[in-house]
């Protein structure tokens, strides 16, 4: 099954503090009939989780204000299944075991292409149903 | 007092001596008279009355009388050839010093002149040091016989008569029956005596002259006190010749020092060039014969101005001196080497040879500039490592959003459908592209080198440009950045650049200040205050110490582990060069605030 008629029904919330990836993501996305929110900081996106029904989070680690390993804690705790996708430009061990720890389920490097996007989602659609078996990951 | 008691016993016996010839005389004239009177009487028998006796005794007294007239006749006679001779001695003596001869030529000349010219027999001269102690001596008609004086007198012994003078008892005169300890005179030599003097100039003692004459003129004071005042004279000669020898000394040393400087060194009187060192020469190279400083050849056209204020201001000796550094073109040398110098140069006013005289002293700065100049450059680069995180995400933000729309791009064309979207996807992806070129561009002329080229411009911009370089890296640290710019700020005449990279330095320092601090703030602020355009970058960090204010600018000052130091201090030469002031003040938040002040451009009238 194509990957955007299975994304249409879900709600992909973005947090990137560049407009233009925010810009071209929502683009790409509306070309496929697909929505995609589009919020520039961590505490925008706490508000969006807190009252809607988010099912996969893409997000840059560079955040002003709460970076975002810190947003994907909170979120973490609002919405315990919800799938997340971390961007970074700045691979580093710290980050990354801490990605782990938190449950992050994919990592994109900036700069990246759609195909990047479209791959990090396809594996996240198809774990779904192991991921469901688990249960939420524990946090700290 | 051997010497004097004899003196007093000579002269008494001098008196006797006139005493017996007055009554010679006075004896003389009345039988003189007496006999003429018997060959006018002619034979009446020896009868005297009054009358005779009378004439008998004015005739005596006119006896007397001649004897004196004729005695002062004579004497008078021999003061002034005494005193041509001083004179002329005196003469020979000063005539002598003018030929610039060696000491030891003109001691050896002087005692011959009074050997010579005068009327003694000998003379010798000695010259001790401060000490004391024998310095140099000469002798004119003595020979063997002083070999024995000057040997004692290098022991230390001097003759009682020299001893005698030198410890200041005016004219001493001595003869060989004195027998006084260690007398130059043998005792062939009577009849003669020694008249001995002091050498000295107001408390110097110089040393002392000795001079031997017949023992007839030892009481005569007429003698003596010429004799003293030709002592004076060479007294006076050896000042002289040791205010020129020490004057040739400090020249010497003076040229010595001058000649071998490490400095350019360079006198100009009535705007032309009258001396130049050695060095002077190496930097500057030949200079035309007619060389005027005020055509300022080869210097370089933007310094120009700036030398030739200079040169103006000391000249006319509106300032005392006056420092100034510039670039110039030496002329052209056999070698072809014409590259452009840097002189760092001191010009002073003095008066040299009792007339106004510009002293220029230069050093060669060349190579201090180059490496100025590469420090700069290795400055911007660091400020620009500092920011390349920061830079990388400005370029790739950008490019991932041209790599989506590309992608989307490519989507609409493979399915043929949405075609509506195609304009606007085109140009967002060129407004992309747009950003990343500018920041490409922005990164090339920050780092490009060269000299400071000052042009008009608003203080805000460079600020600006900067803030955005720095926006992200502040960000990403979590830095609240509070920005306050004015506007309608008149214009400065400034660097871009070169500002752009004192507010790099200034920023990244107030990041890494921040780093450890609980509130992250930094604000930037512009505005005209008492004419000054100011720049201010407060931080909420821990602040510098009052004690530190201004040592942070100190080169190789640093507190980070990994700093190299640099920064602060290249920040201050910058803002220098641009006749501004940096400094360090307490921020609000009790942080550090750098000051910037520049010079505002007066306004155009239109």
């Amino acid at each position: 099954m194509d990957l955007f008629a299975r994304l249409q029904g879900m709600n992909v919330l973005l947090v990137e503090d560049d407009q233009w990836i925010r810009d071209s993501l929502r683009r790409f996305f509306a070309n496929e009939n697909c929505a995609l929110m589009a919020v520039e900081t961590g505490e925008d996106a706490l508000e969006i989780i807190k009252d809607n029904n988010c099912d996969i989070i893409i997000t840059d680690y560079r955040l002003p204000g709460m970076d975002g390993l810190a947003f994907l804690k909170r979120a973490q705790s609002l919405n315990a299944g919800v799938k997340k996708i971390l961007i970074t430009a700045y691979m580093t061990e710290a980050v990354i075991s801490e990605a782990f720890r938190l449950g992050v389920h994919e990592f994109i490097e900036k700069p990246f292409s759609t195909e990047d996007l479209e791959e990090a989602l396809s594996r996240i659609l198809e774990k779904k149903i192991i991921n469901n078996g688990l249960g939420p990951v524990k946090t700290f | 007092m051997p010497i004097g008691m004899r003196n007093n016993k000579g002269i008494f016996s001098g008196r006797m001596r006139k005493s017996i010839l007055n009554i010679l005389a006075f004896l003389g004239a009345v039988v003189l008279l007496s006999l003429l009177f018997l060959l006018q009487a002619e034979g009446p028998g020896p009868d005297f009355p009054l009358q005779t006796s009378l004439l008998l005794l004015f005739g005596g007294l006119g006896g007397v009388a001649i004897r004196f007239w004729l005695l002062q006749r004579w004497q008078s006679r021999e003061r002034e050839a005494n005193l041509a001779l001083v004179v002329r001695t005196v003469r020979r003596i000063h005539l002598l010093l003018a030929e610039r001869k060696s000491r030891d030529e003109l001691l050896e000349g002087i005692c011959r002149i009074l050997v010579d010219d005068g009327h003694y027999f000998s003379a010798w001269l000695a010259l001790v040091n401060r000490e004391g102690e024998l310095d140099c001596c000469a002798e004119v008609g003595l020979g063997e016989q002083f070999f024995r004086v000057r040997q004692s007198m290098e022991g230390g012994i001097f003759p009682a008569c020299a001893k005698n003078a030198l410890s200041g008892e005016g004219l001493v005169v001595s003869d060989p029956a004195s027998r006084c300890a260690g007398c130059i005179l043998v005792p062939d030599d009577a009849g003669r005596v020694c008249f001995t003097a002091r050498l000295s100039r107001h408390d110097q003692v110089y040393g002392l002259l000795s001079v031997s004459t017949s023992a007839a003129r030892a009481h005569n004071r007429e003698e003596q006190k010429l004799f003293g005042e030709i002592a004076q004279d060479v007294g006076q000669t050896l000042y002289l010749l040791e205010l020129e020898t020490q004057r040739a000394i400090t020249e010497n040393r003076f040229r010595e020092l001058v000649e071998n400087s490490l400095a350019g060194i360079l006198l100009i009187q009535d705007d032309a060039i009258i001396y130049r060192n050695p060095e002077q020469k190496r930097i500057f190279g030949p200079l035309p014969a007619n060389f005027r400083p005020d055509a300022f050849a080869g210097v370089h056209p933007d310094d120009a101005e700036k030398v030739e204020a200079a040169y103006g201001r000391v000249s006319r000796g509106e300032v005392a001196s006056v420092d100034v550094d510039f670039r110039f073109y030496p002329q052209q040398r056999d070698d072809g080497d014409l590259a452009m110098k840097w002189v760092f140069c001191r010009a002073s006013r003095i008066e040299y040879q009792g007339r106004a005289t510009v002293l220029v002293s230069m050093i060669d700065i060349t190579r201090n500039k180059e490496l100025e100049q590469i420090v700069r450059v290795q400055d911007k680069m660091s400020s620009l490592g500092r920011v390349a995180a920061g830079i990388a995400h400005e370029i790739r933000n950008p490019l991932s959003g041209i790599n989506i729309y590309l992608d989307t791009l490519a989507k609409i064309h493979e399915r043929g459908e949405n075609m509506e979207a195609v304009g606007e996807i085109i140009t967002q992806a060129q407004a992309a592209s747009g950003k990343i070129e500018s920041v490409i561009r922005r990164v090339i002329d920050f780092a490009k080198p060269g000299q400071p080229q000052l042009v008009l411009v608003d203080v805000n911009r460079p600020v600006e440009n900067a803030l955005s370089l720095c926006a992200v890296a502040l960000r990403r640290d979590g830095v609240g950045l509070e920005k306050d710019l004015a506007v309608n700020l008149p214009r400065c005449r400034l660097d871009a650049s070169l500002i752009e990279q004192v507010m790099l330095n200034l920023l990244t320092n107030a990041a890494e200040a921040l780093r450890h601090a609980a509130a992250k703030r930094i604000s930037v602020r512009t505005a005209l205050e008492k004419e000054a355009v100011v720049i201010r970058v407060a931080d909420s960090g821990h602040g510098v110490p009052e004690g530190l204010r201004d040592k942070v600018f100190d080169p190789f000052y640093t507190t980070k582990s990994e700093g190299t130091g640099i920064g602060l201090s290249l920040c201050q030469r910058i803002i220098h060069d641009h006749h501004g002031t940096l400094i360090v003040e307490k921020s609000a938040w009790g942080g550090a605030e750098f000051v910037i002040a520049l010079v505002a451009e007066p306004e155009q009238e239109g």
